[in-house]
Formats: C-alpha cells, sequence, structure tokens
C-alpha cells in the first residue's frame, strides 16, 4: 500500500518552498530598514498575494482533516457550520484593512502590537498582548505541527519523528526568512490546497458513482423520526443546536476580525486597489475551500462508510491512500502539508516579532529599537529558536501544550478584537478600557473553558467577546481621556 | 477606478463609510443564510440532488457574498493615495 512513490511529489514541493526562501533572503542583504523588511516586507503586498496568505494562514490542517472527519459523521449540518467562512474573506480587511495601513504609516508600526501601542500608550496593555500572542501562537504551531506530521505518517507510512522533522524544519527554514518568504510560499500552499481538494473531490464523485449515486446512499442512512435522514438536515438531527450555530457565526465569522495574525496583513500591502482586489480573492477562495472541502467530508461516506478505528480523523488519510494512486496520493497530501505549513510560517514570523520587537521595546525603551533596526542576526536567531522549541515541543508532546492549542483561536479573538476594533472606530476607548475588556474577556473565555461552563449551548466565544465588550465600555468611562496626540493620529475626523 | 488625493482626515471619513457598507454586507448575507435555514430547513424538497435548504444557505450564501464583495468594491469603496495626504481645503465639502 505505502510507497516511495508517494514522497516524490511532496519532497518536490518541499524543495520548491526552501528555493523560495533562499530567493527571499538573498533579497534583505540590501535592506535599508531590516524589520521593516524581515516582519512585513517592506509593505509591498500586491493584492493576489494578500488575498492568498490570508487564506492559506487562516486555512489549517484542521480544515483539511478535523472538519471534513466530523462531516463525514454528521453530513450536511457541519458544512452549515462551515458555512459562515463565506464572510471571512472581505470582513477583516473591509472594516479595518484600510485603516490599519494608514495608521501604520503614519506610525511607522510593523506589528499589531505597534499600532496598539500607539492607540493607547500603555505598556502593560502592549506586554499582556504580546504575551497572550506569544503563548497562544507558539501552542498552535505546535499544534499544526502534531496535526501534520500525523496525516503525513498516515499517508506516507514514515516514522512519526522523521516525518515531523522533514516537514517542520523546512518551515522553519524558510520563515527565518522573512515575511516577503512566508508570503510568497503562503500564495504556492494556496494554491496547492485547491488542487489537492479538487484531486480529493473527483475521486470520491468517481469511487461514489456520481453526486446523485452519493446523495442517495446518504439519504437512506440514520433515519430521523420523520424519515428524512440526519444528514441531511440542517442540526444533523438535533446533534447540533442553533444557539452552536449562532457561535459559529462568530467565532469563524465575524469574531475573526480579533485574529492578530490576520491584522499584520493589513500594515503589509501596497495600495487600496491591491486591497479591494484582495477582498473579491480571497471571499472566492476562502469559502470555496471551506465549504468544498468539508462537503467533500459529507461526501466522502458515500465512498468510506464504516468509521475508522482511528476515529473521524482517520477518513480523509484513509480515502487518500486506499483510493489513490501512490503519485496522485502524493500531490493531494500536499493539500493537507501546505494548509498546515502556510499556517505555522505566518504564526513564526509574528510569534518572533513579538519577542524582537514589542517584547524587547517595552523592555529595553526606545532607544533599543533604533539599533535593533539593523539588527538582522537578532531577529533570525529568535524566529529560529522559536521553530526549534516548536519542533521540540511537537516531538515530545505535553499535554497543557495540546489543550492551550485548544482554546487558542478564541482566546485570540477574546484578548484582541475590541481593543482592535473599538480602538479604531471609538474615539471614547481608552487604556483602561482596552486593559480591562482583555483581561476580564479573556480571563472569562478561559475559566469558562477550564471549568468546562455552557450557558445555553453557546460556544464560550460568545461569553468571551461579550464580557470584553462590556467591560471595555466599563473602563473607558472610568479611565482619562485620550491625548491630543492620539486623537490626532487616530481620529482626525472627530476632533 | 482613479486614486484619488485625500487629505489625512477625508481618508478617515471614507474608512469609515466603507467598514460601515461592509459591515451591513456581512449582514445581509447573515440575514439571508438564517431565512434560508429557518424557511427551508424542514422541507424534504431538493435541488441538484441537495436538500433545498442546503442550496439556498450554503451555495448560493457563498454567491451571494462574491457578489456583495463585488458592490462593495465597485460602489463604496474609494481607491486614495495610502502613502501621502493632500493638503486639507480651507472649506470642507461634506
Amino acid at each position: 500500500m505505502f510507497s516511495n512513490l508517494t514522497l516524490i511529489p511532496v519532497l518536490f514541493f518541499l524543495g520548491c518552498l526552501l528555493v523560495i526562501g533562499y530567493y527571499s533572503n538573498l533579497k534583505l542583504k540590501n535592506s535599508e530598514n531590516f524589520q521593516k523588511d524581515y516582519f512585513i516586507a517592506n509593505r509591498s503586498l500586491g493584492g493576489v498575494v494578500l488575498a492568498m496568505t490570508l487564506v492559506a494562514t487562516y486555512g489549517s490542517v484542521s480544515s483539511f482533516v478535523s472538519g471534513p472527519g466530523v462531516a463525514w459523521n454528521l453530513g450536511l449540518g457541519w458544512v452549515v457550520f462551515a458555512a459562515p467562512q463565506i464572510i471571512t474573506g472581505f470582513f477583516l480587511l473591509g472594516i479595518v484593512g484600510k485603516k490599519l495601513a494608514v495608521i501604520a504609516r503614519r506610525t511607522e508600526a510593523i506589528t499589531v502590537i505597534d499600532v496598539m501601542h500607539a492607540r493607547y500608550q500603555s505598556a502593560p496593555l502592549s506586554i499582556l498582548l504580546s504575551l497572550v500572542l506569544l503563548i497562544f501562537f507558539t501552542a498552535m504551531v505546535v499544534g499544526q505541527f502534531i496535526g501534520g506530521a500525523q496525516i503525513f505518517v498516515a499517508i506516507t507510512g514514515l516514522d512519526y519523528k522523521m516525518g515531523l522533522l522533514l516537514f517542520a524544519l523546512v518551515t522553519v527554514i524558510y520563515t527565518s526568512s522573512g515575511f516577503k518568504a512566508v508570503v510568497l510560499t503562503d500564495a504556492v500552499c494556496a494554491v496547492l490546497m485547491l488542487v489537492g481538494m479538487f484531486a480529493l473531490g473527483a475521486v470520491i464523485l468517481h469511487d461514489g458513482g456520481g453526486l446523485e449515486q452519493i446523495m442517495h446512499t446518504l439519504g437512506t442512512l440514520n433515519p430521523d423520526s420523520d424519515g428524512i435522514s440526519k444528514q441531511l438536515k440542517p442540526n444533523a438531527g438535533g446533534a447540533l443546536p442553533y444557539s452552536l450555530l449562532f457561535s459559529a457565526w462568530l467565532l469563524v465569522g465575524f469574531c475573526t476580525l480579533g485574529l492578530p495574525q490576520s491584522m499584520v496583513r493589513c500594515l503589509s500591502y501596497r495600495n487600496t486597489s491591491d486591497l479591494h482586489r484582495a477582498m473579491l480573492v480571497a471571499t472566492i477562495v476562502c469559502g470555496a475551500l471551506m465549504i468544498g472541502m468539508t462537503l467533500l467530508g459529507v461526501l466522502a461516506r458515500g465512498v468510506v462508510d464504516t468509521l475508522p478505528e482511528n476515529g473521524t480523523d482517520a477518513v480523509i488519510p484513509l480515502l487518500i491512500v486506499t483510493h489513490m494512486n501512490p503519485i496522485l496520493a502524493g500531490i493531494t497530501i500536499i493539500g493537507p502539508l501546505a494548509a498546515t505549513m502556510s499556517t505555522v510560517s505566518s504564526l513564526l514570523i509574528s510569534a518572533s516579532s513579538a519577542i524582537v520587537r514589542d517584547l524587547y521595546l517595552q523592555v529595553k525603551g526606545p532607544e533599543a529599537l533604533l539599533s535593533a533596526r539593523s539588527n538582522r542576526g537578532f531577529s533570525i536567531f529568535i524566529t529560529l529558536a522559536l521553530g526549534a522549541v516548536s519542533i521540540l515541543l511537537s516531538l515530545y508532546p505535553q499535554d497543557i501544550v495540546v489543550w492551550v492549542n485548544m482554546f487558542a483561536f478564541g482566546g485570540l479573538e477574546s484578548a484582541f478584537l475590541w481593543p482592535l476594533v473599538l480602538g479604531l472606530f471609538w474615539s471614547r476607548m481608552n487604556a483602561q478600557g482596552a486593559l480591562l475588556g482583555v483581561v476580564m474577556g479573556l480571563g472569562c473565555y478561559i475559566l469558562f473553558m477550564v471549568c468546562g461552563f455552557k450557558i445555553l449551548a453557546f460556544h464560550n466565544i460568545v461569553v468571551g467577546t461579550t464580557v470584553g465588550l462590556i467591560f471595555s465600555i466599563i473602563g473607558s468611562f472610568l479611565g482619562r481621556g485620550n491625548s491630543e496626540q492620539v486623537m490626532q493620529i487616530f481620529f482626525p475626523h472627530k476632533s | 477606478m482613479p486614486t484619488r488625493k485625500l487629505s489625512y482626515r477625508e481618508k478617515f471619513l471614507v474608512m469609515d463609510r466603507e467598514a460601515l457598507a461592509t459591515f451591513c454586507c456581512a449582514l445581509l448575507i447573515t440575514l439571508f443564510f438564517w431565512a434560508a435555514i429557518f424557511c427551508f430547513g424542514d422541507s424534504e424538497l431538493s435541488l441538484l440532488s441537495f436538500p433545498l435548504w442546503f442550496v439556498l444557505s450554503c451555495l448560493c450564501g457563498y454567491l451571494l457574498s462574491i457578489v456583495g464583495v463585488v458592490i462593495l468594491i465597485k460602489r463604496y469603496f474609494v481607491n486614495f493615495d495610502l502613502d501621502e495626504d493632500a493638503k486639507e481645503e480651507q472649506h470642507d465639502v461634506q
């Protein structure tokens, strides 16, 4: 079953990524403002690359493996849960895309925390947000590495550690070449994610005997009390209550506005027409990938009819191994690997900027920043070191890291959503509001997650963001107003 | 679309309007999606071998979001120079 032929397309793909990394590294040599080049590619991204890097960063290994696996089990109801992502492609770009770009140019910000610092001028807040970002990103990187390695192993038959080292080292090496390498490889990855999806789709439709046949098969499974199959119901026959669907609209829809790994991309594009183009391309690609992959999970039921012994996560790997010839399997597995690597590279470079720039600035003061500008060794070293720590944690998985990863996504949203949105659109918002909102919102979210509290079957993101909003407003009214300087930069039309 | 020269202050007026338009667009898509689920969630009708509610909420919802973005960028979004600001005019045109 396993064949070395499967590895040929994968190795070719990894080689291409290294070449892109090497090429980007050469360009860095003549850099005049190293950090600006290294962390945001000197604000040079075009529209299509901006769109592709957003979608590739957002789409992770779980979009390719776990999500479709759950869809295999629950049916079309799970696609409904992926559907909020039809707005994800344009929402962030449309709401804050331009404001972040304009303000970052005015304040010379190159990280999200830079923008927060310019807005709130609060060292405790900047340090808190940097740490939140660093901890969650590292846990997410480890989670991605583990997930990616598992599917790699399932399909190629390599040893877990070998598989992990192979693609994790490649990812860390090209990421250390900076943001330009990250976004270019992201664009390649996004295209290969689409290719993987189409290959899977073709095999499922062919081996399942066509769409009509598959849907007919699904219609006869698990009939509900009214005789309609649970697989064909929007709430999966009661397994997915509407309060949970409402939560999904926040978690993977509206609140994705609060993901710092997406925000930072708004600091890095070239001009407004690039942003407009990116909104369209990202909407098309994000919706197609997220709805497409989940729908393929549902349809896979027509091909894989019994639950694999390793659970629903094994459905897609099993499908690839048993229904594809080795070369095609090798091309298809690049899809989930690309999803993993593109997410990891973006998180890693952002986490690196949080240490090299944000925490360093807060500890050493602004003078240190000027000298750090030309300090390329330090930036590259931190990126590599963070990568090495993540690889070690993936080789020897710790429960705590796996666990933090589980609520990282909602945690980042709970922490970053209101400081960003209220900070940009509500002139009354101030440092006290932001601090209180982050502490209470993120605190409640983590508390509810840890203790397993639930309110009416809502996901705890609803609690985190609601509490965060209330306390941001309370804090803002308790605290002092913003300085004239902040008002002139952030609200020139309201002062 | 031609690139306009705007002052720093004018950019913010434009950007607030764009953000509002984006939010309304996302809200309309959300309402359309929920309406499709609530109106046809229990119906046995099907289209293209899928249940009707699925085609309307997920597939048409996806197409609607693409149409929505096209309308946003053609009608509401303005191209302006990110790097430079025009001088503020004395008499403001609101």
